[in-house]
């Protein structure tokens, strides 16, 4: 009682119901210390739960804001919109506005992704990214349910559900959702780190060769990603033949570029058997870089669709019309989505920067 | 002083308690200090939690996790402790702190200490 507080001696127990219940709902990365928490503090079954269902929102909060990037979240958004046909100003013929139709699987695919992340445990990233693509299948799946439901019972009209099309388009955001995915936030550079960003036990040739493992998952990830849109883009340029069809082939035929480029060069290449200790920091240090410049550019790459998308909207809908308020649209929504590709590229690159210096060692100023 | 970040009120008070207990800065204790400190205040433990995650994101604390006791369900105490950033960023606050409360004393006198 040192602190003055009235402490459980570990005689009274919550109820098994209540802490497996609460334990459930506390993410998992904060479970243990808070159940305990919790459990040192436990008075009454009634004080546990107010208590527990009081903190869980906090813990909740907490982790999404520091298991999620606003830039990611952002690029998000935006890749969601622009599949579900968010893009479009216009209204559909059965008078919903497209916009207002593709809101609603959206928003309910962005908050499966933020409680993913924050209620998840260890995973790699490449897994990440699947399980990410998989929780947006479900989710739209679950909005248009929803949205069926209350279509069979009356409350809104048949127009807001998604059209077949449309999930062909949703598809397309799954590849480009499964590489957000594997983007490696704080948590993973400090777990690569290791403790003060020292290389983890094992030393360099250990640290080297699980730089490699990743980077060669990231690029098999990255190469079936291609192949899904490259896939599904040919199916709906050659089924619906858009006016666009041109300029769709060459992104497709850019894409199988880069796919080719990605299957020769994408990994991190093997260390040598007989390297020295020297030899390796400065390939680690090499690749490292290469590796940021590489995906760095593939952020613009995934992204240069929607970029031609808009320019595309902005031109006909805007400009062409003479519409002020598209015009400000179109161009924030630009601005918006480079500047969170930048966004995205800094902090990597910041990441990188660090783990060069722990490889290295600290350079003279 | 360019890069000691400044902090919040609340902030303060969480590094305070970290400050106060020592080895024993954990969840429970922590809350408990920082209701003394804000008397007659009362603090969510959820605010406490989500404030220790910022500091420690922010480089002022470090955490880790002990063994498990069974007083608490065979559960570990994350326990915290000032990094020596966290130590700045409060000796700068404490000063801040005392510079306010000169000055209100010079305008003042006495009557600043009592309470209404």
């Amino acid at each position: 009682m040192e602190d003055g507080l009235t402490r459980n001696d570990g005689a009274r127990r919550p109820p098994a119901l209540l802490d497996r219940l609460l334990s459930l709902l506390l993410p998992r990365a904060s479970r243990d210390a808070v159940m305990g928490d919790l459990w040192e503090r436990y008075r009454s079954p009634g004080q546990f739960a107010a208590e527990g269902m009081r903190t869980v929102p906090h813990i909740v909060a907490s982790r999404a804001r520091r298991t999620s990037s606003a830039a990611i979240i952002g690029l998000q958004l935006f890749i969601l919109g622009a599949c579900l046909g968010s893009l479009d100003p216009g209204i559909s013929p059965r008078g919903v506005p497209y916009m207002a139709r593709a809101a609603i699987p959206g928003v309910l695919v962005l908050l499966a992704l933020i409680l993913r992340n924050v209620y998840r445990g260890e995973e790699t990233p490449v897994r990440r990214g699947i399980m990410d693509a998989v929780a947006a299948v479900v989710a739209i799946l679950a909005s248009q349910l929803a949205v069926g439901g209350l279509v069979w019972a009356g409350m809104v009209q048949e127009g807001w559900l998604l059209r077949p099309f449309s999930y062909v388009m949703a598809a397309l955001a799954l590849p480009i959702l499964c590489m957000l995915g594997t983007v490696e936030g704080a948590e993973d550079r400090a777990r690569h780190a290791g403790p003060g960003g020292v290389p983890p036990a094992g030393g360099l040739t250990a640290d080297y060769a699980a730089f490699r493992r990743r980077t060669l998952g990231r690029n098999r990830t990255e190469m079936a990603a291609l192949a899904v849109i490259i896939g599904l883009s040919s199916y709906v340029l050659w089924t619906e033949k858009p006016d666009i069809a041109p300029f769709g082939w060459s992104f497709v035929t850019g894409y199988i570029l880069l796919t080719a480029y990605l299957w020769r060069h994408g990994a991190a290449v093997p260390a040598a058997d007989t390297a020295s200790a020297e030899e390796l920091r400065t390939l680690f240090g090499t690749e490292l870089t290469r590796q940021h410049r590489l995906r760095r550019l593939m952020w613009w790459f995934w992204f240069v669709p929607l970029f031609a998308g808009i320019i595309t909207h902005l031109i006909k809908a805007g400009i062409g019309q003479g519409d002020a308020f598209l015009i400000l649209l179109y161009t924030a929504a630009f601005a918006g989505l480079a500047g969170c590709i930048a966004k995205v590229n800094a902090d990597r690159g910041r990441g990188v920067r660090l783990r060069i210096e722990a490889i290295e060692g600290p350079r003279p100023a | 002083m360019a890069n000691v970040p400044s902090l919040g009120q609340f902030e303060q008070l969480v590094l305070t308690s970290i400050l106060s207990l020592g080895d024993n800065a954990y969840g429970v204790t922590i809350h408990a200090r920082v209701e003394e400190l804000m008397r007659p205040r009362t603090v969510a433990l959820g605010a406490v939690y989500a404030t220790l995650d910022r500091l420690e994101d922010k480089g002022l604390v470090g955490s880790w996790m002990s063994d498990p006791t069974p007083e608490r369900g065979g559960r570990a105490k994350r326990h915290f402790r000032l990094l020596g950033a966290g130590e700045s960023a409060l000796r700068e606050s404490a000063l801040t702190a005392k510079r306010v409360c000169d000055t209100i004393e010079k305008s003042w006198g006495g009557d600043l200490w009592k309470t209404a």
